[in-house]
């Protein structure tokens, strides 16, 4: 098989294997920063702060609807206290404030 | 198999990285280019883990092919529009001389240049065959030559050396 044996056919280059597994090392770290886990896992993050979000905007818009008026409300707020005790057939003094 | 990325880039580092790296080494000569080759080589490993299919024997295989490929791939780097691998071997040979060591053996140099002035196929199959010592199979499966067709290279690389180092005086 070696047919060379009888020459120097060891490699001329200066690169010893300390240092070649230096390289190693460093080849694997930097492939492994192509890792689809943790790009998914980003991903996972990604989508559940946006269903956070979305569960929280969902939760402060039915707090702020109900703060605000119906179109009841509305209307009366916009008659006089004379009109509003026609309508209820209450006495003027007992009108509620509508917001 | 474990077709898990993370173990097979394990395994290949550690079974397979200084071989991978010299096997490259050999092709490329330049360090620099090695390391780019490397980079290369170990991010594929990483990223289509998924398609290698079969046991240890073909995870070596599978990495060597894979390193010949962007060694390759460097070399093709090199080389102008119509120009084939087999034109660099001038250059080559003359990079050897300027990556080798200050101390390093005469003899030593002399025979990588002589490896240097062989066919791409013939260096290939010359060096999976003396330095990584890898059988016949083995060597068809990485390069997907026929057994018979890299004996031939073998053959020819081998009196096309010794050809080279009569001439050089060794």
């Amino acid at each position: 098989m070696k047919e060379f044996d009888d020459i120097h056919t060891g490699l001329p280059y200066r690169e010893s294997p300390e240092y070649v597994a230096g390289l190693i090392d460093r080849c694997k770290e930097n492939a492994l920063l192509h890792d689809k886990p943790v790009r998914q896992g980003t991903r996972t993050w990604m989508y559940g702060l946006a269903a956070a979000a979305a569960a929280a905007a969902l939760v402060f818009g039915i707090f702020f609807s109900s703060l605000r008026q119906s179109p009841m409300d509305r209307f009366l707020a916009s008659l006089t206290d004379e009109e509003v005790a026609q309508i209820y057939d209450w006495p003027v003094d007992d009108i509620p404030e509508f917001q | 198999m474990d077709s898990n990325p993370h173990d097979i880039l394990q395994q290949a580092a550690d079974r397979f990285g200084q071989r991978l790296y010299w096997h490259i080494r050999r092709l490329v000569v330049s360090h620099a280019d090695a390391e780019d080759a490397m980079q290369e080589t170990f991010l594929k490993i990483f990223t289509k883990a998924s398609t290698l299919k079969g046991g240890a024997e073909s995870l070596e295989a599978w990495c060597y092919k894979i390193a010949t490929n962007e060694a390759l791939q460097v070399l093709r780097r090199r080389t102008r529009a119509f120009q084939s691998l087999d034109s660099l071997s001038g250059e080559l040979s003359a990079l050897v001389v300027t990556e080798s060591s200050p101390d390093a053996n005469r003899s030593a140099v002399l025979f990588q240049q002589a490896i240097m002035r062989l066919g791409t196929q013939q260096r290939i199959a010359f060096n999976l065959r003396y330095y990584d010592e890898l059988s016949y199979a083995q060597i068809a499966a990485i390069t997907g030559k026929s057994e018979g067709s890299l004996r031939t290279n073998y053959h020819y690389a081998v009196e096309k050396i010794k050809e080279y180092l009569k001439e050089n005086a060794i």
